[in-house]
């Protein structure tokens, strides 16, 4: 471990020799700042920081911000007294908490009182050293944070919590248990024994008067072996400090885990779901909460490879280490944490057993972005391919804001479920949906029916989608659109459009009706006979019409498109100009 | 935000979310629920004895609520202990909450104070005539000499022996008195452990759910008892004058202890692993069909029970793995047993090789069985443990009886003190060269004194 960090601008204790509080409120006397803070004032201050913080977490996440400023304050407060005037020393009563024997912190309230808590925990004194580390702080916080939320542990409570954290720079004086003050001998009520321990109840007596049965059975040791003093590598602690260690402790779960199913199939006595269910939740929820996935991962196959083969217990204990919080859990897990793949945690969310469609659906409805929507569409591809109906419904329940993730997976492992959602999404009136729907029967097999929808996609208020069913009219080559688009150009390049979409339009033409397309754009630019060539042709149509030309190609779109350079001026005469280097690039690219 | 303090936000919310997933909250709302309503009750009914005749109808209702609360607490956790201590009430070591009348827990306190006592024991449930019984008694005059022996002999008399009246109780505190006198101790503390262990198996027996938390904090103090301390020879000392039943328990979790310290784990696991070594025996407590459980099914009738427990606690993983494994051989098929299996299974084996039985002595004596073991490493044992066990023991491990060349007979009394004196431990003069006890008790130390040439096995 590293070296433990000081607490920043913490100076060496002011006093070596004696009470540092003392000494302290020596030089404050003498001191000609009268404003400077008395130890009992710091003190205060501290002590009202240490407990503020740790009530905070009462009130917020510990996560939460407000708990930043608590923790901070307390930093600062501690360091500040700890500086000027060493250790603080706190006297626990009932009630309040002294210092130098004066009051620093009193709360008569018995359940918000951190006096009280720790008093009737047993804890009797606290002494903070000038040296303590700024992680040692962190872990008392964090235990009286436990003790402020009222969590009491059953293998755990707040003094043995204190002893286990082996603080360095923190003392306590604690209540070790209760202590009989036995002035009047039990003897009349039980027996009398030889040993030097008399039991005190009934209870204790039958166990003390047992006859001594245990472990009679002698190991099966043979020969002697040589017994010489032998020290060992540090390699040999290393492995057993890893074992003892917290990445031991995943490793233990799976084999109690591999144990208790194991002794379900017991000859003689075999355990019940009842006894094995709990502990698998538990460790389930320790596994999860920690993050630790693969150790997760390893006792849900042990339990799908190892369970007894009766069903109902089966699905007991599949249930309780894999259920739909686990699902839910992996599926943020997979936002949180990349140490495994999408395809890794999908294996694992793939043994959790049970319906996980709603679960899933839920997710990406409530999780608009982040990798655990990847995960979550993964895990429906399977669902999506033999039995689509549960998610063509949830995408067209809002067709507005309906997932088009879950459109394109659709599209990719079911493509009639997807035309038929696609079809049914084309009547949303959110652009983002009609394209996306769109751009799925661009690429589903033609029908008349998909012809019927991208031609009525061509009188979408939308420009882009417009476009998008353009391009599907397309790539369909749904031919009969022709005249409907003519018949619609015509229209909107009566009023306002855009160049880009007229472009498209020509465009358009010319890919599904080559031949009456030529007519028409010819005649768009250079309108036959005199009354055609008085009137004024609508820009996008001319626009439209070189863009159509281009693509067709020839002689005759070459000779158009010239004279309407010469004819014209500004945009368009610019895109003729462009238009006739790309004939000619093609032209070129041709002739060799 | 400064870095550190986004790491303290961190570590502490991992604290409380781990705190949490050990609560067992079931079991804790039920003591706190029932065990409050147990000492309400009563605490009303010794009030209102001071007013009504026993007789009188106004005890109908909180009687029969009592009877009720208190079958349904032994229901779901055997004998319920009630202990006084300054002004707090627990039931089972969880502290009763008094919201609205502060004074009421000192009331109780002070009617059983009366009788010299600080608590009642509740083994069995309760019918109405038998409290109204104990609530006369308790509310009665007591006793001029020996009141709570009075008290005790007036309830067995009334048919109630059943509840047992404890003697007052007070706070202990590390670094006072008192528990300078116990903790320092070593000896002391090994024994005062009997009781903590009996209750336990007691509660196995019983097919309850044991606490663990009294023993874990019995084992924190022989832990901080053992830094300075040779503890394997201190437990030897003092298991003479402890009662059989636990013996065998409490010398394994020494031994285990010691195995562990060597393998410089730290305190907390130190701890965790003694918890395990308390508790590694407990299926022999339970009963099959009115037998004791036998040994081939000791170990899953001990994980049975302790599967009760609820919440998650790596204490309480590695203690169930302690129960089941703690037989098996390094090399079973199925699997290496977990590391404080392991070293229970040393520590046990030891024990079982060396322990004494009236009228057949041990099955080998110390020496032999550590040379013994040693041959197993990799076998049946986990070699590295086996050999710290050894460099903590030796080949004269405490209580080894050997004849030294100038025909001395002594008792090993220390475990080894240094490499250098690995085979030289400290010993007790039993036997001068003629046979004849010694005059004066007589410690050597074997790195200056003749050499051992004969160990002896101790007779039945």
């Amino acid at each position: 471990m590293a070296e433990p960090t000081t607490l920043p601008g913490q100076g060496p204790e002011p006093d070596a020799g004696g009470s540092g509080a003392a000494s302290a409120a020596g030089e404050a006397a003498q001191a000609p700042d009268r404003s400077a803070p008395t130890p009992v004032k710091a003190a205060g201050k501290a002590v009202r920081a240490l407990t503020h913080a740790a009530s905070s977490f009462l009130l917020y996440d510990a996560t939460n911000e407000a708990v930043a400023g608590f923790i901070s304050d307390l930093r600062e407060s501690l360091d500040q007294f700890l500086t000027a005037f060493g250790r603080l020393e706190l006297e626990i009563r009932p009630w309040d908490m002294t210092f130098a024997g004066q009051v620093v912190y009193l709360d008569r309230d018995r359940e918000r009182s951190m006096a009280f808590r720790l008093y009737k925990d047993g804890v009797r004194k606290l002494v903070i050293h000038p040296e303590v580390t700024w992680e040692e702080i962190i872990e008392l916080l964090g235990i009286l944070a436990v003790r402020a939320r009222g969590i009491r542990q059953h293998e755990d409570d707040v003094v043995t919590m204190l002893w286990n954290a082996s603080f360095k720079h923190i003392e306590t004086e604690v209540v070790e248990g209760l202590v009989a003050e036995d002035d009047e001998r039990v003897a009349e009520v039980v027996h009398e024994t030889d040993a030097a321990v008399a039991p005190r109840s009934a209870l204790q007596a039958m166990v003390f008067n047992a006859p001594y049965l245990f472990d009679y059975p002698v190991p099966p040791v043979g020969d002697r072996g040589p017994v010489a003093y032998r020290p060992l590598p540090e390699a040999s602690f290393e492995r057993i400090r890893r074992q003892d260690g917290p990445e031991g402790l995943p490793l233990e779960c799976a084999q109690l885990t591999a144990e208790l199913l194991a002794l379900l199939n017991d000859e003689f006595d075999p355990l019940s779901a009842d006894d094995v269910v709990p502990l698998l939740r538990e460790v389930r929820a320790y596994l999860l909460g920690n993050g630790l996935l693969r150790p997760f991962a390893q006792i849900l196959r042990l339990v799908g490879e190892k369970a007894p083969p009766d069903e109902t217990l089966r699905g007991q204990l599949l249930a309780a280490v894999a259920d739909g919080e686990v699902l839910r859990r992996l599926l943020d897990l997979a936002g949180e944490r990349r140490e495994l793949s999408i395809e890794e945690l999908g294996e694992i969310a793939g043994l959790v057993p049970g319906d996980h469609v709603p679960i899933i659906l839920d997710f990406l409805a409530t999780h608009p972005d982040g990798p655990g929507r990847q995960l979550g569409i993964l895990l429906l591809e399977q669902e999506a391919r033999t039995r689509p109906e549960r998610i063509s419904q949830r995408l067209l329940a809002n067709r507005e804001a309906a997932d088009l993730e879950l459109l394109r997976m659709l599209e990719r492992v079911n493509q009639p479920a997807a035309e038929a959602a696609a079809l049914d999404l084309l009547a949303a009136r959110a652009p983002a949906v009609q394209i996306a729907a769109l751009a799925v029967l661009a690429r589903t097999p033609y029908s008349a029916k998909i012809g019927r929808a991208l031609v009525g996609a061509l009188r979408s208020s939308a420009e882009e989608v417009r476009r998008k069913a353009l391009d599907a009219l397309v790539a369909q080559k749904e031919r009969r659109a022709y005249d409907t688009l003519v018949e619609q150009f015509k229209t909107m390049a009566a009023g306002a459009m855009s160049l880009g979409e007229a472009g498209a339009i020509g465009e358009a033409m010319a890919r599904l009706e080559p031949e009456r397309a030529r007519k028409q754009l010819s005649e768009w630019v250079r309108p036959p006979g005199l009354l055609g060539r008085l009137a004024s042709v609508p820009l996008p149509l001319r626009w439209g019409a070189v863009a159509g030309l281009v693509v067709l190609g020839g002689d005759d779109a070459r000779e158009l498109i010239e004279w309407l350079a010469g004819k014209s001026s500004g945009d368009l005469q610019q895109l003729c100009r462009a238009g006739l280097q790309a004939l000619a690039v093609r032209e070129g690219r041709q002739q060799r | 935000m400064s870095e550190s303090i986004l790491q303290a936000q961190e570590q502490i919310a991992i604290t409380l979310a781990r705190a949490r997933s050990e609560e067992d909250r079931e079991l804790l709302n039920n003591v706190r629920e029932l065990g409050g309503q147990v000492v309400h009750l009563l605490n009303g009914l010794l009030r209102m004895a001071h007013l009504h005749a026993p007789n009188n109808a106004a005890f109908d209702n909180p009687v029969r609520d009592f009877e009720a609360a208190l079958r349904k607490l032994i229901e779901v956790l055997g004998p319920v202990y009630v202990l006084c201590a300054e002004d707090q009430v627990f039931v089972n070591d969880v502290r009763i909450r008094f919201e609205f009348q502060i004074d009421e827990s000192i009331g109780l306190s002070t009617e059983l104070l009366r009788h010299n006592s600080g608590g009642i024991t509740f083994n069995e449930p309760l019918v109405g005539a038998q409290v109204r019984s104990l609530v006369q008694l308790l509310a009665g005059t007591p006793g001029a000499r020996q009141p709570r022996t009075t008290l005790q002999l007036r309830l067995a008399d009334e048919g109630l022996s059943s509840v047992q009246v404890h003697p007052p109780f007070r706070f202990r505190m590390t670094g006072s008195e008192d528990e300078a006198a116990l903790s320092d101790e070593f000896r002391e503390l090994y024994l005062s452990a009997a009781r903590p262990v009996a209750d336990i198996f007691a509660a196995v027996g019983a097919s309850r759910l044991p606490n663990p938390l009294p023993i874990r904090r019995m084992v924190n103090q022989m832990i901080d008892a053992g830094v300075s301390q040779d503890i394997a020879t201190l437990a030897r000392e003092g298991e003479q004058r402890l009662p059989p039943f636990s013996q065998h328990t409490l010398m394994v979790t020494a031994l285990s202890l010691i195995i562990g310290r060597e393998a410089r784990l730290p305190d907390a696991s130190l701890a965790d692993l003694g918890v395990a070594a308390m508790f590694h025996d407990v299926g022999y407590c339970l009963r099959e069909e009115g037998f004791a459980v036998p040994f081939a099914r000791h170990t899953q009738a001990g994980l049975k029970i302790l599967l009760l427990q609820r919440g998650f606690h790596r204490a309480k993983v590695r203690r169930l793995l302690a129960v089941l494994q703690h037989h098996r051989a390094l090399d079973d098929p199925r699997g290496v047993p977990a590391l404080y299996s392991r070293i229970i299974h040393i520590a046990d084996d030891y024990d079982i090789l060396t322990r004494y039985r009236p009228g057949k002595g041990p099955a080998l004596a110390a020496p032999d069985a550590i040379a013994r073991m040693a041959a197993m490493g990799g076998k049946l044992y986990d070699p590295v443990l086996l050999q710290l066990f050894i460099n903590a023991m030796g080949p004269l491990p405490p209580g080894s009886i050997a004849t030294l060349e100038d025909g001395r007979v002594v008792v090993v009394i220390s475990a080894v003190r240094s490499p250098q004196t690995f085979d030289k431990p400290l010993a007790r003069v039993v036997r001068l060269p003629d046979g004849s006890p010694p005059p004066a008790d007589t410690v050597i130390d074997l790195a200056y004194a003749p050499r051992v040439v004969r160990v002896h096995r101790p007779a039945g």
